[in-house]
């Protein structure tokens, strides 16, 4: 992404300035009133040195080469750059959408704030303001709608169906891992804008839950040169387990309506979603191991097998996603069955089961956190046992753990899962660990980024306080040594 | 109910409620006659009330039964609440109405940092409180022997904050009616609603229950504290302001809604008339006589034997506002409506009474919100994005902030209660910090200021001798986010303690104790 010009109002801009190019061989000094190395080290009035979008020194008393940019916050705090392990990237539409905040704006036509609007989720929200549109909860932001021209707000789309463009829920098959997310994702989003802004530097993109065994995920990073960008084009396999593969196929319409009609097509009910990644994996471990295929009804392809044979192998890590217990119950017994490990994403019931996934040494990727569910969440019904205070627990049982934001930004974003994690139990060092370095070893890329030290890739951010807090923001944001966000 | 606990304000010095009936209808005492004919009406305004959906997008399709409430899945809060409601009234009933023990009136808060916010803040200070009012402020104070201690040593103390636009714990926020000043919210507060039970859970200690915006004249709103089992129980205030929209109601646009605006004043004017000559007539017949005179002369004398309670209660309120004492609430959703607003405000006489409710895009209004110079609530989410149509950059704008530079007194709203961060006025404080908001005018936007727009900063918003003893304990700064409010005191008395907060506890708990964990089932 090259960097982008934006304008500056004075003294009521809450966006940025651009980022300033250096010269190729231009050092960078990035100092401020204290460095948080991430790997639980803390340095006072230090300065993190940048050369050629790498780290070359990180200490006090760091002078500056001759010609190298200075930026310099004396109440400031560095901290690596954020990494999110499990990033839903919105589409073009979404971008002014605020994801599962604040219903009190939702509609437009009848302010409905009642008790009853808050044990609604959002399908009966959208529709009690008199609209029948089918898609009523696509409406977005400013935009009409293509089914009923109506100009609604929603707090933010279930998104996809089967619409072509922008849209990462593949569902011409059920098993659909020889895909890549990476495909159907614009690197030019706005979205990853509003992540660096965010302080966070490094993604996973997860692909949609909508297929049982789904893409193949990607991390990239959201910002910095263009030829950096991409971390890993095509990193783990990921797997959904519980309502949201029947469920969005549920919103399947009429042919006359949809460019695919899948609507006999899915998995109904939870049995239909376990059998399939059963099958699958059954017939994949049976071509591994050149034995017939059982065939019938849900037989994965040829290229769905090869990418599940390098699953079985281990070459290509799983993650599977499993919100209650016994969505994560089944995904631990079908993963034992054919001996497979997995990193676990969303979790919302994991402080149930916490014995079990620090047993098998299950990494979870948990967030975001909230106490009322809201949006698909909140639809989906899967969501109504969270606990605050579940990712205390799961440190506590000695679970590495990442915080996710989701789909959330701004006010909800990475920045904010780490303020709330700290609210209800974690310490800072903790919170600091599960947005940098623990996601960047669950990830596989801890050599390259996650801490400062020298030799790794510059992502950092410079806050103008003390880090996670609502009083404090980034100030700068640096990705692969380029500087992406610099606020005055 | 101890009636020393409730102060009965009575604002408006008109006479109290027994006038009309909550519906609004005239009341008939007994042994009077009905009216010999049908009261007119004018039908646009008093649309009856039909099973027929309205035309716009407000069609409620529940309403006409095209789609059925699915069963819903419900938050771990509210399946407690709502099955243990009556068994567990922690909140509900604490303060007054049980016959057990009466709450000690004298109590001391000793031994913390006091932020007054109309003051210093002052560290290792004592508060004192008597019958529901702060008596001493002070660093070495000594406490009397007939005074409960808190020990709030270690702990931060600041006010019950107020919340100036608060359209929530009603039935509904909006009635379907466009016109409707002869309503109250008094009718519609249900105290038992989560938004109560939350608004005290973080603190929120005076709240100004007001129709929402969505409407052209709406109901009149009241100021409530968010303990009380009853509005009488739950109101600081009673109703002083109208709320008007210069955006327009769903289905409106902006010529109709103006329109409307317009038109009810004009058929106040049309009533008052017409009630002048009714008057003179009356008092022809009393006296025996023919009419005598032209209408314009009969409505001139009529006009002098007009009396207060002649009036209905639509008309009643409509020129209480244009001639005192109601103010109005207006909201302006977006800019272009700050400067109609205006001008309709000081067309019509309460320009002096308003306080305008502005939309983030209104931040583009700032010159005019300026030279007006009424204080202005934000509501709703205070950072307003707006996308460049060709270019497709978002542009932010941190809106206080802009509002704050411009030096109007501005106060805040919080986000809805289900944000873990956006449901606290504090946030919203840091948030303007943040952005480089003074911490004072901050702290000023969520206490003092709200309190001065509902003229109840004698009673509200600080921690002085002489105010309402609403006070919150924090265990750290408020702006810090890992503070957690502990006790939060209304009028004096203990309303809230988190230790007790078993619906809090149960969130935060994950069940290391032996009934909650479950081996995990699917062998």
């Amino acid at each position: 992404m090259t960097m982008r010009n934006r304008h500056l109002i004075a003294c009521v801009t809450v966006g940025l300035v651009t980022g300033f190019a250096l010269a190729d061989d231009q050092a960078l000094l990035v100092k401020a009133g204290r460095v948080d190395l991430g790997n639980g080290q803390s340095l006072e009035n230090a300065a993190v040195l940048i050369q050629d979008g790498a780290i070359t020194a990180v200490g006090p008393d760091l002078a500056p080469p001759d010609g190298a940019k200075v930026i310099d916050l004396p109440n400031g705090v560095i901290t690596p750059g954020l990494i999110d392990a499990a990033a839903i990237i919105a589409d073009e539409r979404n971008d002014l959408a605020r994801a599962g905040q604040d219903h009190g704006h939702v509609h437009s036509g009848c302010d409905h704030e009642s008790l009853w609007s808050s044990l609604m989720g959002p399908r009966q929200q959208a529709a009690c303001c008199g609209s029948s549109c089918p898609r009523v909860l696509e409406h977005a932001d400013g935009q009409p709608c293509k089914y009923c021209g109506f100009p609604d707000a929603a707090p933010q789309t279930t998104a996809v169906g089967v619409e072509p463009w922008h849209s990462t829920a593949e569902q011409s098959a059920e098993v659909v891992p020889h895909l890549r997310v990476l495909d159907a994702i614009d690197l030019e989003s706005r979205d990853f804008d509003r992540l660096a802004e965010n302080g966070v530097t490094t993604v996973f993109i997860t692909p949609d839950s909508a297929s049982v065994i789904g893409t193949r995920a990607a991390i990239v990073r959201t910002g910095g040169p263009h030829d950096t960008r991409i971390t890993s084009p095509a990193d783990a396999v990921k797997a959904t387990f519980g309502s949201d593969p029947s469920y969005r196929g549920a919103y399947n319409q009429r042919p006359w309506r949809q460019n695919v009609n899948l609507y006999a097509r899915r998995p109904t009910t939870r049995m239909g979603v376990t059998w399939v990644f059963r099958k699958a994996m059954h017939e994949a471990s049976a071509r591994m191991n050149g034995q017939p295929l059982t065939g019938g009804a849900d037989t994965p392809s040829d290229e769905a097998l090869d990418a599940l044979i390098a699953v079985l192998n281990k070459k290509t890590p799983l993650r599977v996603q499993a919100r209650t217990q016994f969505d994560i119950a089944s995904a631990l017994r079908l993963t034992e069955e054919f001996a497979l490990d997995f990193t676990l994403e969303e979790a919302t019931d994991a402080y149930r089961c916490a014995e079990e996934l620090a047993a098998r040494n299950i990494p979870v990727i948990y967030g975001p956190i909230f106490a009322d569910a809201q949006g698909w969440r909140a639809m989906f019904g899967e969501a109504a046992n969270t606990r605050l205070t579940t990712p205390r627990k799961l440190l506590d049982r000695g679970i590495l753990m990442a915080l996710t934001a989701s789909e959330m930004r701004d006010e909800q974003g990475l920045a904010a899962q780490a303020m709330y994690s700290m609210r209800y139990g974690l310490t800072y060092e903790e919170a600091l660990a599960a947005v940098t370095r623990t996601p960047a070893k669950i990830l596989g890329i801890a050599d390259r980024t996650g801490t400062l030290e020298a030799g790794k890739s510059a992502d950092l951010v410079l806050w103008t306080g003390e880090p996670f807090q609502p009083t404090t923001r980034p100030a700068a944001v640096v990705i692969g040594g380029q500087v992406v966000v610099h606020n005055k | 109910m101890p009636s020393k606990w409730i102060k009965d304000n009575t604002a408006c010095k008109r006479s109290p409620r027994p006038r009309s009936t909550p519906t609004g209808r005239r009341t008939v005492a007994a042994g009077e006659a009905g009216p010999a004919q049908p009261v007119e009406r004018n039908p646009r305004m008093y649309a009856p009330r039909t099973n027929k959906a309205p035309k716009g997008r407000r069609n409620s399709a529940f309403a006409s039964g095209a789609i059925e409430r699915p069963a819903t899945p419900r938050s771990p809060l509210c399946t407690f609440a709502l099955s243990h409601f009556l068994t567990l009234p922690v909140f509900v009933c604490l303060c007054v109405g049980t016959a057990l023990a009466a709450p000690p009136s004298k109590i001391a808060l000793k031994g913390g940092t006091v932020i007054t916010v109309s003051g210093e803040t002052l560290n290792n200070a004592t508060i004192l409180v008597d019958s529901g009012l702060i008596t001493t402020v002070g660093v070495k104070v000594e406490v009397p022997y007939d005074h409960i201690v808190y020990d709030t040593t270690g702990k931060v103390v600041f006010p019950g904050m107020v919340v100036a636009h608060a359209p929530f714990g009603m039935d509904q926020p909006n009635e379907n009616l466009p016109v409707t000043p002869y309503l109250d919210v008094y009718d519609s507060i249900d105290p038992s609603q989560r938004y109560f039970e939350e608004a005290l859970r973080d603190g929120h200690a005076a709240l100004h229950i007001i129709h929402g915006n969505n409407c052209v004249i709406g109901a009149l709103s009241r100021v409530v504290r968010p303990i009380g089992l009853s509005p009488e129980e739950m109101t600081i205030d009673q109703g002083r302001f109208l709320k008007i929209s210069a955006t327009p109601k769903g289905g409106f646009d902006r010529m109709l809604q103006m329109a409307t605006l317009r038109e009810t004043f004009l058929e106040l004017d049309d009533y008052l008339e017409k009630l002048a000559e009714k008057k003179y007539e009356e008092k022809l017949k009393e006296d025996d006589k023919k009419i005598d005179v032209g209408p314009e002369e009969a409505r001139k004398r009529g006009k002098e034997l007009i009396k207060p309670e002649d009036y209905d209660d639509k008309h009643a309120r409509l020129i209480e506002l244009r001639d005192g004492p109601l103010g109005a609430f207006v909201y302006c959703g977006d800019a272009m409506d700050v400067g109609p607003a205006i001008n309709f405000a000081k067309e019509h006489g309460f320009f002096d009474r308003t306080v305008f409710v502005i939309g983030p895009e209104c931040y583009k209004a700032v010159a005019e919100l300026r030279s007006a110079g009424r204080p202005v609530v934000i509501e709703g989410d205070p950072i307003y994005r707006e996308q460049d149509p060709y270019t497709g950059k978002i542009k932010e704008t941190f809106v206080p902030k802009v509002i704050a530079d411009a030096g109007l007194t501005f106060a805040l709203t919080p986000g809805t209660y289900m944000s873990l961060s956006e449901r606290y006025l504090t946030y919203r404080a840091a948030q303007c910090v943040r952005y480089g908001v003074p911490r004072d005018v901050a702290l000023k936007a969520i206490t003092v200021h709200p309190a001065q727009m509902l003229g109840l900063e004698e009673r509200l918003g600080s921690i002085q001798p002489g105010r309402i003893a609403n006070l919150v304990v924090y265990s750290g700064d408020p702006l810090d986010f890992n503070a957690w409010v502990e006790k939060v005191f209304i009028d004096g008395i203990i309303a809230y303690d988190r230790d007790k907060d078993v619906r809090l506890k149960e969130l935060l708990d994950t069940g290391d104790t032996a009934q909650e964990d479950r081996p995990v089932s699917g062998e």
